[in-house]
């Protein structure tokens, strides 16, 4: 379903690789997109965590091994390509195009990244959707399954939730795929708008079985995948939730 | 978060506020499944703008942050609001009018001045201006008549209202919780400035 103004605050497609690719082709890829994406950063992100517990807990020692990735953006900062050794993620930030525009830029990028990287092995395929639903005051006291059908159940006697967050995996038969779906309520002190409440949807569905090697089956994984996603999207939410992203 | 929670699970940064947003959410829900990345940007953009980079850096980098704030409230917002916002924020950021000792554009403060204006919702946006530590001043102008709010970082808004009645400027202002602007500027006609033609609004820097 296409709304007036999609809830969506971030979409993001991931491949991710089973080898790794050398710093200059790296380096070389973070070049070929500096026309569409200019605004430049670095990134960064902690592997192979290793914690030694020695007794006593306060003589914990830790290491990581840091790993640096590479971010680009365009001018409006809203679209996001990262370059890690073993990933290549376009993402945009609301406001979300739509589906057609956004595949396109993964296209786009994907055929770049793939020009200087060549064939490497794809050992996960994946889309996440992250939805803010913003709640007006009006409807602060009304429950939760007015506006979503994924929520904790907690008894009445308690009272409502100030905050929850929640999370389930759900693998779906069909084409092997793995469903994450991620909800929870931000404190109020928290929200981004003043007398609201915001409940995340984070839906992650990826493919780790087998995932496509050439780009006819890996776009039509994404297609079928964005499929998907959308009937988890709807299924849970509610009509009243579906007429906040679509008001004048 | 402890330093450790951090290094072990990355969390996504958007910028100061999202960050936390983001960051208290997948706290909870993001750590304990093989998910798909998302833009994670380091722990390092939660930090104070460092003062050690080039100034041009430092103003791409700040206006990049004001950028993701507003994007992220986009679905709140006509496209022609976001779009002036944007315009306003990269003329505030220009490198060739800055000077060094100045701050950029404080990511709390715009967040907060986001909030007022999503609330209030006025007919027509302010003309933004900065302090010289980087809080967001907004001002709608009507005849000789100004509203000036400034957005500090701590959740709070100095505002000055100044008037001119009988060819004397009467100034009269305070400070109120950024949840509070809206109820405390309804106390002195909400309407007159938010509503007329303020073509005379003005885009100014300290």
């Amino acid at each position: 379903m296409n709304y007036k103004h999609p809830p969506i605050t971030e979409a993001v497609i991931e491949i991710r690789l089973s080898e790794e690719i050398s710093d200059s082709d790296k380096n070389k890829i973070w070049r070929d997109f500096i026309d569409e994406y200019p605004l430049e950063d670095m990134v960064i992100a902690a592997k192979d965590v290793e914690i030694k517990i020695d007794g006593n807990a306060d003589n914990a020692t830790t290491s990581a091994q840091i790993e640096k990735g590479l971010r680009r953006s365009s001018t409006n900062a809203d679209e996001v390509i990262l370059l890690w050794k073993n990933s290549f993620i376009v993402s945009q930030l609301a406001p979300y195009p739509g589906w057609e525009t956004f595949i396109g830029r993964f296209e786009q990028g994907w055929s770049i990244w793939k020009k200087t990287a060549g064939y490497k092995n794809i050992s996960r395929i994946g889309i996440r959707y992250i939805n803010r639903i913003d709640i007006p005051s009006s409807d602060i006291e009304q429950p939760i399954s007015r506006y979503l059908s994924i929520f904790p159940n907690i008894p009445e006697t308690l009272g409502s939730s100030a905050h929850y967050a929640i999370q389930t995996q759900i693998p779906l038969a069909q084409d092997n795929l793995t469903l994450t779906i991620s909800s929870s309520l931000l404190p109020t002190t928290m929200a981004p708008l003043l007398n609201h409440k915001s409940y995340i949807m984070d839906i992650d569905i990826g493919k780790e079985t087998n995932p496509p090697q050439n780009d006819k089956a890996i776009l039509e994984l994404l297609n079928n995948i964005r499929e998907i996603k959308n009937q988890c999207f709807e299924s849970c939410i509610t009509q009243q939730a579906r007429d906040l992203f679509n008001h004048d | 978060m402890t330093d450790m929670q951090q290094l072990i699970n990355p969390q996504p940064y958007h910028s100061c506020v999202f960050s936390q947003l983001t960051k208290l959410h997948n706290d909870n829900v993001s750590s304990a499944f093989n998910s798909t990345a998302i833009n994670t940007i380091s722990a390092e953009q939660t930090k104070p703008l460092n003062k050690n980079c080039s100034l041009n850096e430092r103003l791409y980098e700040a206006t990049a942050r004001i950028k993701i704030l507003i994007a992220k409230l986009s679905m709140h917002m006509e496209q022609e609001w976001r779009s002036n916002l944007f315009r306003q924020i990269d003329f505030l950021h220009t490198p060739e009018d800055w000077q060094e000792e100045d701050a950029p554009a404080n990511t709390e403060s715009f967040a907060n001045f986001l909030k007022a204006l999503l609330d209030i919702k006025p007919h027509l946006l302010p003309g933004l201006g900065l302090t010289y530590e980087g809080n967001i001043i907004a001002a709608w102008t009507t005849g000789k008549d100004r509203l000036t709010l400034e957005f500090l970082p701590n959740g709070h808004v100095q505002w000055v209202m100044s008037i001119c009645a009988e060819n004397e400027a009467e100034r009269l202002g305070g400070k109120v919780a950024v949840s509070r602007l809206r109820e405390r500027l309804s106390n002195n006609d909400l309407q007159r400035w938010f509503v007329h033609d303020s073509r005379n609004a003005t885009t100014e820097s300290a």
